[in-house]
């Protein structure tokens, strides 16, 4: 809480809509980093519904064509919901990832660094594998020389660290982390779009802080998956710049793909951090879609759980619910959508221990 | 990836977000009652309660994202925000507020429980209905006078002459209570 109290003293007053606006909004903040908390304020929510429930009364007939009317007004029908909150800038998407990842790790017990993560690999090795990556990253930012060959990055167990001693692993990849974090803290808008080879790819510095804020939130999932912990997405605007850069290396794919030149697709994600995309296979340059105007196909799915998918962490068989119009579009989509995971793992990627 | 089928909440805002103007007219179908019901007992008058349950909905269309299934049945999330909505309209008419609370003082023991009893009257479902009758004295007047009055803890204390600790405390008690009791009837989901 902003005023340092521990959340649970407001929660009672939260449920019951006590707090003014400022003091709902940091309650809401601080019930990200506490998930019991956000478990036990849905259950008073719950049980208040029940209560509140129990008041049902049939609305005048005449306010159901109203307030359609009244709510369509502020979007037409057949237009897509705009995303709330807008999105994060790649610094903040790096930095709001690496703070989370840092937490869950200062929070792993000793004996939770042998669990066995995806691909039956020890967190610790996992840690070490971040370690790898963000030293790789330090080089490519001009920052530090990576120590060795990049090919071998993903099996660099921390510059020859003893894997016995996991502080020592962690330790590793915070001091990497911190000089980074430092370098991007400082990095103006001009920086940002700078050109750098990040496994091969010409890339922007933009993008590569954005993908890594996607791969480190994805291994710091497969830990949580790991030691039993409930997985948390990231806020909302950093998962919507995440969507967005999917989207586009998305588009890429399907184009380079071939076989559904010309189609329209939209792809609408709910939750926090969703939002539209709408747009012509193939189409170059992209003519500019009306939000509103039909699709050949449309996927609606959760942000996380697309996300996941692209990360390649959740099978690509949505419920036949989500998609609508043509299948054999859809189903590139769901086909080509996982393998964005093996984007910058460069020639480790067909490793069948790869942590993607 | 979660093999279930989509539950009736999730596709209709799914379908919302995705610009069908039907599902808003389900989701209204389905929910208007109650948001409409809870908007009422709380505002305590018709047309400001309208009001309300148009504001809701549009917001819900608007702003679909905000609902998150994983946190509960769209019910609940539609009976939060309906309540804030309503709470902050009561607040506006800060001056109905001291008037109730200035007579509330004024009032003997027995007369009190006349207001409470007035507050819990439209209380229609049996099962909600025994889980709150099953509550201490107490935590179910703080809980009542708390939901459907909009009295903040500060408020409550001062209409039992009790500290504000106690009156949070018989919240919390009474809110864990209810939610063990509510659950265990299957009545949260």
């Amino acid at each position: 809480m902003t005023d340092g109290r521990w959340p649970e003293e407001e929660l009672e007053a939260y449920v019951l809509n006590q707090l003014d606006e400022e003091a709902r909004t940091a309650f809401e903040q601080a019930l990200t980093d506490h998930p019991d908390l956000t478990a036990r304020a849905d259950g008073f929510r719950r049980a208040l519904a029940a209560v509140g429930g129990s008041e049902e009364t049939a609305p005048p007939a005449r306010l159901r064509s109203q307030l359609i009317d009244t709510a369509l007004a502020g979007r037409e029908p057949g237009r897509p919901a705009s995303a709330e909150g807008g999105s994060a800038s790649a610094t903040a998407v790096y930095r709001e990832v690496v703070d989370d990842t840092l937490r869950l790790i200062d929070d792993l017990e000793p004996g939770e660094m042998a669990a066995t993560t995806i691909y039956r690999i020890p967190v610790v090795e996992m840690i070490s594998h971040i370690g790898g990556t963000e030293a790789y990253l330090a080089d490519r930012l001009g920052l530090v020389p990576y120590p060795g060959d990049i090919g071998d990055h993903v099996a660099v167990r921390d510059d020859g660290a003893d894997l016995a001693r996991p502080s020592d692993v962690v330790a590793r990849w915070r001091e990497t982390a911190s000089i980074v974090g430092d370098r991007v803290a400082a990095l103006g808008a001009e920086d940002l779009t700078s050109p750098v080879s990040f496994h091969g790819f010409p890339l922007t510095v933009s993008d590569v802080l954005i993908g890594r804020g996607f791969e480190l939130w994805t291994h710091a999932e497969d830990i949580c998956r790991a030691t039993g912990r409930p997985l948390r997405p990231p806020s909302g605007p950093t998962l919507r710049t995440m969507a967005d850069g999917a989207m586009t290396l998305l588009q890429m794919l399907l184009s380079l793909d071939g076989r559904h030149q010309g189609r329209s697709l939209r792809i609408t994600l709910t939750g926090q951090g969703g939002g539209s995309w709408h747009w012509t296979i193939g189409a170059d340059p992209e003519p500019p879609v009306d939000p509103a105007a039909p699709a050949e196909a449309t996927l609606v799915d959760d942000v996380s759980n697309f996300c996941r998918l692209i990360a390649a962490r959740v099978e690509p068989e949505l419920r036949a619910s989500q998609l609508m119009g043509d299948r054999s579009v859809l189903q590139t989509v769901l086909e080509l959508a996982p393998s964005q995971a093996d984007f910058g793992t460069g020639p480790v990627a067909d490793r069948p221990d790869h942590p993607r | 990836m979660d093999d279930q089928e989509p539950s009736w909440d999730e596709m209709t805002v799914a379908r919302m977000a995705a610009g069908d103007a039907a599902a808003l007219g389900e989701a209204y179908d389905q929910l208007g009652s109650l948001v409409f019901g809870l908007a009422r007992r709380v505002v305590r008058d018709p047309s400001l309660a309208e009001e309300v349950t148009q504001e809701v909905f549009s917001e819900l269309w608007q702003k679909p994202a905000r609902y998150d299934s994983a946190r509960g049945p769209l019910r609940a999330f539609l009976a939060t925000v309906t309540h804030r909505r309503a709470v902050d309209c009561v607040r506006r008419n800060d001056a109905a507020r001291r008037r109730d609370l200035s007579w509330y003082r004024g009032q003997s023991q027995s007369d009190r429980r006349e207001v409470e009893d007035t507050v819990e009257s439209t209380m229609v479902a049996a099962d909600v209905r025994r889980a709150i009758d099953d509550l201490p004295d107490e935590q179910r007047q703080s809980i009542m006078l708390a939901y459907f009055g909009g009295y903040t803890h500060r408020e409550l204390a001062e209409l039992f002459g009790i500290p504000e600790g106690t009156a949070k405390t018989r919240i919390r008690l009474g809110l864990a209570k209810l939610g063990v009791a509510l659950e265990a009837k299957g009545l949260t989901r």
